[in-house]
């Protein structure tokens, strides 16, 4: 990843949303994902927007499904890491976890 | 001036925009280029979740149609497709933009009744309720979010519960408040949702878009009465091959997928909204100084467009106020209301308090530049205009 285009906060939780929710990871589902384990309020805006940066960046890729009755006869889309992706979020994970090793946590004394 | 010189747009639109938003004009797109047509696939994805529906190909109800025109084209979209032959509409009308859409439903043939309240009142559901529990036939019932005429916000979501359960199709024209107030078609009941590109997102003009209930969008085909403002053979082309059916404005769509980026980057509608509400405090708060009187009751008011009426003395000149102004790089925009002598400034577009501020200073100077005090000017109006 060029300089400059380190992930920020809300495009990690979408990364690792989308690990979790694997072959779900549709934009709705990644919304609700984010949401329930973080209790923010998360706009679909926000997500598609994001999800768009992450694809411009070549750290997602969204695929259409074929469209079936269920889905009122509309492909949907869900979307995976690549592999620029997911050597992303291992480099965030390494950042993060080498800026806290040692550190007393979690830290008392915030605001609640 | 030359048009080199970038005045300022205190205008219900085409407003002031970014320099990012202009740069992005600054390329030729091929209309059936893939890059091109992408832009245009995200745009209709993103004005869907500005109105809180998720994609089509995310499980959502709603879809969206880009028309090319300005914002009454997409409106008389909307009112020569949807409504059957057969149909009948009810437009609540509380300024000139509401009775614009009952003229453009007559001029279709369209049986048409409205409900009239005065320009500086809210319509309420209970009126609405009233009024479709007295009529027979009405299919579908128009309203304006943000009636332009006054800028007087109507309660959008109240009167589309009274809609949806008289079983009747909402159209809810949003032209001067989507992108900064924020709306979620879902919950307003909302049907058919009309905005152009060039007010609240801060794009430049060249095309409106149309938010459909995809059911709605569907019962459409084969009603509209032209071809060009074809509602749902325009949204079948879009989902045919990703293209318009005619010639799209390339260059604003450019723009425009860029002022949606930065709406997202601003905090989305709402963040635009608490933008707008600063110029709108500082407009009021520095006009009230000067002397003038807000039109419409401050609980009835959004942070759009302020109708201000002209001062007392007879011999204040609109046109004389205006041609000053603008000469100082600020331009306003005249009435629009049938009973009484106004004019408007709107705090929408790239603008911030800063630039209410030097608006503000411009207008003292107009008014006070013969060195009389600004407070004794608008009485001495005539002297100085």
């Amino acid at each position: 990843m060029a300089k400059g285009e380190s992930l920020g906060e809300f495009e990690y939780l979408i990364l690792l949303a989308i690990l979790r929710l694997d072959a779900d990871a549709y934009g709705m589902r990644v919304r609700r994902e984010i949401a329930e384990r973080t209790t923010r309020d998360v706009s679909i805006g926000a997500v598609y927007a994001t999800l768009d940066r992450l694809e411009a960046k070549g750290l997602v890729s969204g695929v259409l499904s074929d469209p079936t009755p269920q889905r009122g006869g509309r492909a949907k889309r869900s979307f995976h890491l690549t592999g620029a992706g997911i050597a992303a979020v291992n480099r965030a994970l390494r950042e993060s976890q080498s800026m806290l090793d040692g550190l007393a946590l979690p830290l008392h004394g915030g605001a609640q | 001036m030359t048009m080199t010189g970038n005045k300022l747009l205190f205008t219900p639109g085409p407003l002031t925009t970014s320099a990012s938003v202009k740069a992005a004009m600054l390329y030729d797109a091929g209309s059936r280029d893939r890059e091109f047509l992408r832009t245009v696939s995200r745009i209709r994805e993103r004005l869907l979740a500005i109105g809180g529906a998720p994609s089509p190909h995310d499980g959502g109800d709603f879809e969206c149609v880009l028309m090319q025109g300005s914002g009454t084209f997409a409106i008389e979209s909307v009112i020569s497709s949807a409504i059957p032959r057969d149909g009948k509409l009810l437009v609540l009308v509380n300024g000139a933009y509401g009775r614009r859409i009952a003229q453009m439903a007559r001029v279709h043939g369209i049986e048409t009744e409205t409900l009239e309240i005065p320009e500086n009142c809210r319509i309420s559901p209970e009126a609405v309720a009233a009024r479709l529990a007295a009529s027979r036939g009405v299919t579908h019932v128009a309203v304006i979010h943000c009636e332009t005429t006054t800028g007087i916000l109507n309660p959008i979501e109240a009167i589309g519960e009274v809609v949806q359960a008289a079983g009747i199709a909402y159209i809810v024209d949003a032209m001067s408040s989507f992108g900064a107030i924020p709306v979620d078609l879902s919950a307003a009941r909302i049907d058919f949702l009309i905005s152009s590109a060039n007010k609240c997102i801060e794009g430049v003009p060249g095309f409106g878009f149309v938010l459909a209930r995809r059911a709605r969008l569907l019962e459409a085909k084969g009603r509209a009465r032209t071809l060009s403002l074809d509602l749902y053979a325009q949204w079948a082309g879009f989902e045919s091959d990703g293209q318009f059916r005619f010639t799209p404005p390339t260059h604003a769509l450019l723009a425009f997928h860029q002022a949606l980026l930065e709406l997202e980057a601003e905090g989305g509608p709402a963040g635009r909204a608490a933008r707008y509400a600063a110029n709108h405090a500082a407009l009021l708060r520095g006009m009230t100084e000067l002397g003038f009187t807000a039109y419409l009751a401050p609980d009835d008011q959004s942070c759009i467009i302020t109708t201000f009426r002209y001062p007392a003395n007879p011999q204040f000149r609109f046109e004389e106020f205006y041609t000053r102004l603008s000469d100082l790089g600020f331009l306003i925009y005249p009435g629009k209301l049938t009973a009484e002598p106004c004019f408007r400034i709107g705090t929408i577009g790239r603008l911030s308090p800063p630039d209410i501020e030097a608006l503000l200073s411009a207008i003292r100077q107009v008014l006070g530049d013969d060195g009389v005090p600004v407070q004794k000017a608008l009485d001495t109006l005539s002297h100085i205009l």
